[in-house]
């Protein structure tokens, strides 16, 4: 499938089409060549059967011929009384002169008792005993003549025999003729094959050629030998390598086996078959290019309209709107191409309902919150001034909830007709929200911009009844001026939304940002985001503030209050920090942490023999939270000193948010043993009478009271009698923002219990805290010198 | 041949029987092959005295030895009269008796004494089918069968009282036709004495090389 997908069309058309022509082509070639071999090979044997014929044909006639002349010769008188004469010379010579006329290679004759009469040149010795092995004698006897080819001393010879038969005389003429190369060259000639002759040796069965200078290389008569003993039977037709050959059987006797061997060399006829196949091959491969090329041109015809269209596809998806390609070919292509256009139109449909529905708000249709903000990017792009109008509807949730979904559309359609009513024609108006408008209009400030807000605030405010039900909306609007308030649409959002916060905590109807609030709100966000890291990560120090007894100055407790150095924006004040942090709840955290740090702490100066208390300020949160109690138990665990010298101190404002809650947790903290004491009193709204229901046993008058004590009548008026007050209702009096000699000397005449102030000490770190012991030490005199007398 | 030599010696028994009753010898010649009578067949019995000498003639006519066959006494003269126009070339290699008769016609200059017993068999160089045959015997007791292969040797009375008879057989168609086949026959016989021969085929008249030629022919 992989393959198939990745040679695509026109190589799949290419490549069945190329197959199929190479299928054809080279069977069509295959079987040529089988037919030329073939048409080689019956030839060959055709010439070769027709060898065998000519050779057969020759031998005949030249064993006719033989016997011609040796009939003539054993009629001859003369030879006939040569050998009736019984000299053994004169029948030897007279034999030897016929021989020579018949052309016989040598000679000899046997008397009717098979005694030799005469001989002629030098028959081979084993010549009687071999014509009777042959039964020549016998059939010569019966058959008037008996001829034979046989093998001795290693040449071919025909034996040829014929009685002499004269009155009176009966013998026996033996002739031999060799079948040399003189008949092998008559045979070549006639049937334009090559001839050898060859004999078996008796004992190892094997083949020698008779021929003495065969011109002939050893491999191929080797090969020829090979072939003959391969050729069993019948098969005396042999291919070989190098040639076609045909055996003939001249002598197949026990002793003697003599084959003519008609070859054909196959030399000339193989290099013309290769040759041939050569050309085929040739022919094959043009045919293939051939087939590919009109494949090519077919598949390219085919598939450039295909391609044509897979572009035309690709730009639809890609978006544009192409022209349909020109396509010649009808059918198939030209309905895809229909219903690619087709697809397009419909596409561009769609999309633009699409658009349209991503752009705009079905209810109202008017521009969307990513539509309206388009467009103020797109004033922001232009440099044009304007000033953005923000509207909410405060009540739409509470008609929906009441009035139905349905309803409450029909109010958004209403609120917009009376938008569209007031607005001039060149302002822009977009739902961006569930309840919420914003309206773009041309710049205007001041009085213009209020009257402007006022006039569409009341225009949307004014009584409208929906379906027989009258009523009226309540609105906020809030103003922006673009660029001046917000440089990008997140800018406009963030600071609108500021804005919309800010009029709703103020109860206006109307706001305008002001330049600078949104980063304020920005460094707020931030303190509240690196404040849980530097909880975590140890970013606060710890500071403590002693408290020194105003009877004797010596030091009882610290005060611990907690810094921040932020790593961008500096010091940050607690005030501020400790404010978002119980804003955002993060107050429990650092309470948790402040516990932690200060017992830790603690332990430390304890540890060097500093028997010194901590004061711990708490959070309003932190009381409405039942775990503190526990916290603080945990946290303090090993605390070696009374559990009386650990001072909580709560404000004023946090046991008046909910003072049921707190009430509770104090006492459950009383009964840890620990001392209360009401933080910064005086600076709120604090009743009395809550107060002597209070678990404390100590009032800390806020440091604005203290700072000036020793100039201030009035502060001292306040200060006296508020001691004198909490002395009566049994508390402690803490002061905190001693500053001089003489203010620390009023307290103390008054009889308040314990002081705090830049005079003794500045706040200092845990590790200083040994230094500020001998510091006060020093000034011990000081302080116990009552100085002038006070009234 | 020498067999016949010991016929002299058989002599001496010839008068013991010089008392018998003169008889006949009947022979019946049949071709041991296929039981058929053989004519023609010369019968000799190697007994009794021997024959004169005589004077025989064995012509030339129609290219043919008239007779074909001749039985003769040794040292008997034969002449070869040529009857025919043409001339002829009568000889023969035989060891009984080897003579060259150059051509001739009408009558060559002298006869020829055949002086060794045997079997003289007789050509003519220029015709190869001419073929005679003259038998040479020194016996006087001779007969040839008829038509029916049948013979008789009237015996004389010497020869009629020997028990075992030695009698020679001769006939053209005898596979060897240079020697004579020898027989013995038990004396006295009840009827004619059956003899077989072993004879060749009737030879075809054509010749050797017609039979060759024929042959090929047929290649």
């Amino acid at each position: 499938m992989a393959i198939e997908s990745r040679i695509g069309f026109r190589g799949r058309l290419i490549s069945a089409m190329v197959a199929l022509v190479a299928v054809v082509s080279i069977s069509i070639g295959a079987l040529l060549m089988l037919y030329l071999f073939e048409d080689e090979k019956s030839r060959a044997m055709e010439q070769l059967s027709q060898g065998e014929r000519v050779t057969d044909e020759i031998l005949q006639r030249r064993t006719s011929l033989i016997l011609s002349r040796l009939d003539v010769v054993v009629r001859d008188f003369g030879f006939r009384s040569a050998l009736a004469s019984r000299d053994r010379v004169t029948a030897n010579s007279a034999l030897e002169n016929q021989g020579n006329r018949v052309g016989a290679r040598f000679a000899m004759i046997l008397n009717s008792d098979n005694r030799i009469l005469a001989t002629a040149d030098n028959p081979p010795s084993m010549l009687q005993e071999r014509a009777e092995t042959m039964d020549l004698l016998a059939e010569a006897q019966v058959n008037g003549f008996a001829s034979q080819v046989t093998v001795m001393n290693n040449r071919a010879i025909e034996l040829v025999t014929i009685p002499v038969e004269a009155p009176g005389l009966r013998a026996q003429l033996i002739a031999g003729f060799e079948l040399g190369d003189e008949v092998a060259s008559i045979i070549e000639r006639l049937s334009g094959t090559e001839v050898l002759y060859r004999a078996q040796i008796a004992d190892s069965g094997q083949y020698e050629f008779l021929s003495h200078d065969i011109a002939m290389d050893e491999d191929r008569l080797s090969e020829l030998t090979q072939v003959s003993a391969d050729a069993q039977g019948s098969a005396d037709f042999v291919t070989s390598d190098h040639y076609f050959t045909r055996i003939v059987m001249l002598a197949d006797g026990p002793a003697t086996k003599l084959q003519l061997l008609l070859l054909i060399n196959r030399d000339a006829s193989l290099a013309a078959y290769y040759k041939r196949a050569i050309e085929i091959l040739l022919l094959i491969s043009s045919v293939l290019v051939l087939a590919a090329l009109i494949a090519l041109i077919v598949a390219r015809s085919l598939g450039k309209p295909v391609l044509r269209l897979a572009e035309y596809a690709k730009a639809i998806g890609d978006g544009q709107s192409p022209e349909p390609p020109p396509i010649r070919v009808g059918g198939e292509l030209a309905e895809l191409r229909h219903a690619l256009g087709d697809m397009l139109s419909k596409l561009k449909n769609r999309e633009e309902q699409i658009r349209y529905a991503a752009s705009h708000d079905e209810i109202t249709d008017l521009p969307n919150s990513q539509a309206f903000l388009g467009k103020v990017r797109e004033s922001f792009k232009t440099g044009q001034r304007y000033v953005l109008f923000g509207l909410r509807v405060s009540d739409l949730s509470n008609i929906n909830d009441t009035l139905g979904l349905a309803f409450g559309d029909k109010v958004l359609r209403a609120v917009v007709e009376r938008l569209k009513i007031e607005l001039p024609d060149q302002a822009e108006l977009g739902r961006t929200g569930g309840s919420e408008f914003m309206i773009l209009v041309a710049p205007c400030t001041g009085e213009t911009l209020d009257a402007q807000a006022n006039h569409l605030l009341n225009a949307v405010q004014a009584p409208m009844q929906i379906d027989n039900t009258p009523f009226s909306l309540r609105c906020t609007m809030v103003s922006l001026q673009l660029p001046e308030d917000a440089q990008d649409t997140d800018q406009v959002r963030r600071r609108l939304n500021l804005t919309f916060e800010l009029a709703q905590k103020t109860r206006q109807r109307l706001a305008h940002y002001q330049p600078g609030r949104d980063e304020n709100h920005l460094r707020e966000l931030q303190i509240i985001s690196d404040l849980t890291a530097a909880i975590a990560d140890k970013g606060l120090h710890m500071n403590y503030q002693p408290k020194l007894s105003m009877v004797d100055g010596s030091l009882r407790q610290v005060e611990a209050l907690v810094r921040w150095i932020h790593p961008e924006l500096g010091f940050i004040s607690p005030e501020e920090f400790i404010f978002l942090a119980e804003q955002s709840g993060q107050i429990t955290d650092l309470t948790r942490h402040i516990l932690r740090r200060v017992a830790q702490d603690a332990s430390h100066w304890h540890a060097s023999g500093l028997n010194i208390g901590v004061a711990i300020n708490l959070s309003a949160l932190d009381l409405s939270r039942p775990e503190l109690i526990d916290e603080i138990s945990d946290a303090f665990s090993d605390w070696p000193l009374p559990m009386s010298s650990i001072t909580l101190e709560v404000t004023e404002s946090a046991l008046m948010d909910d003072p049921e809650t707190a009430l509770e947790t104090l006492g459950r903290l009383r009964d840890l043993g620990v001392t209360l004491s009401v933080d910064d009193f005086g600076t709120g709204y604090s009743s009395l009478s809550q107060l002597r229901k209070l678990p404390v046993q100590e009032l800390k008058i806020d440091k604005s009271f203290i700072l000036k004590l020793n100039t201030e009548p009035q502060d001292q008026l306040i200060v006296k009698s508020t001691i004198d007050m909490a002395h009566g209702l049994g508390l402690k009096i803490v002061a905190e923002g001693i500053e001089n000699h003489e203010t620390w000397h009023i307290l103390k005449n008054w009889g308040c219990e314990t002081g705090q102030g830049y005079y003794m000490s500045r706040p200092v770190g845990a590790a200083d805290l040994l230094a500020t012991v001998n510091a006060i030490q020093s000034l011990q005199p000081e302080l116990e010198h009552s100085g002038e007398p006070t009234s | 041949m020498f067999r016949h030599r010991i016929a002299p010696l058989l002599l001496l028994f010839i008068p013991l029987s010089l008392s018998a009753q003169p008889t006949t010898l009947a022979v019946r010649v049949i071709d041991s092959q296929t039981s058929e009578p053989v004519a023609d067949a010369r019968v000799i019995v190697n007994h009794g005295p021997a024959a004169e000498p005589v004077s025989a003639e064995m012509e030339q006519r129609d290219r043919q030895f008239q007779p074909k066959s001749l039985l003769v006494s040794k040292g008997s003269k034969v002449n070869f009269p040529n009857r025919d126009a043409t001339q002829h070339h009568v000889y023969s290699f035989s060891p009984a008796k080897s003579f060259n008769l150059e051509l001739f016609k009408d009558q060559p200059e002298a006869p020829v004494v055949f002086d060794k017993t045997g079997v003289v068999e007789i050509g003519c160089n220029i015709h190869d089918r001419m073929q005679g045959f003259i038998l040479v015997t020194d016996s006087g007791l001779t007969a040839r069968t008829d038509a029916s292969g049948a013979a008789s040797v009237p015996l004389p009375a010497d020869v009629a009282g020997i028990k075992q008879l030695s009698l020679s057989l001769w006939h053209p168609r005898l596979g060897n036709v240079t020697e004579t086949v020898n027989f013995t026959v038990s004396l006295p016989a009840s009827g004619p004495v059956e003899l077989g021969l072993d004879l060749t085929p009737e030879r075809e008249k054509t010749g050797r090389l017609d039979g060759l030629q024929k042959r090929f022919q047929d290649l």
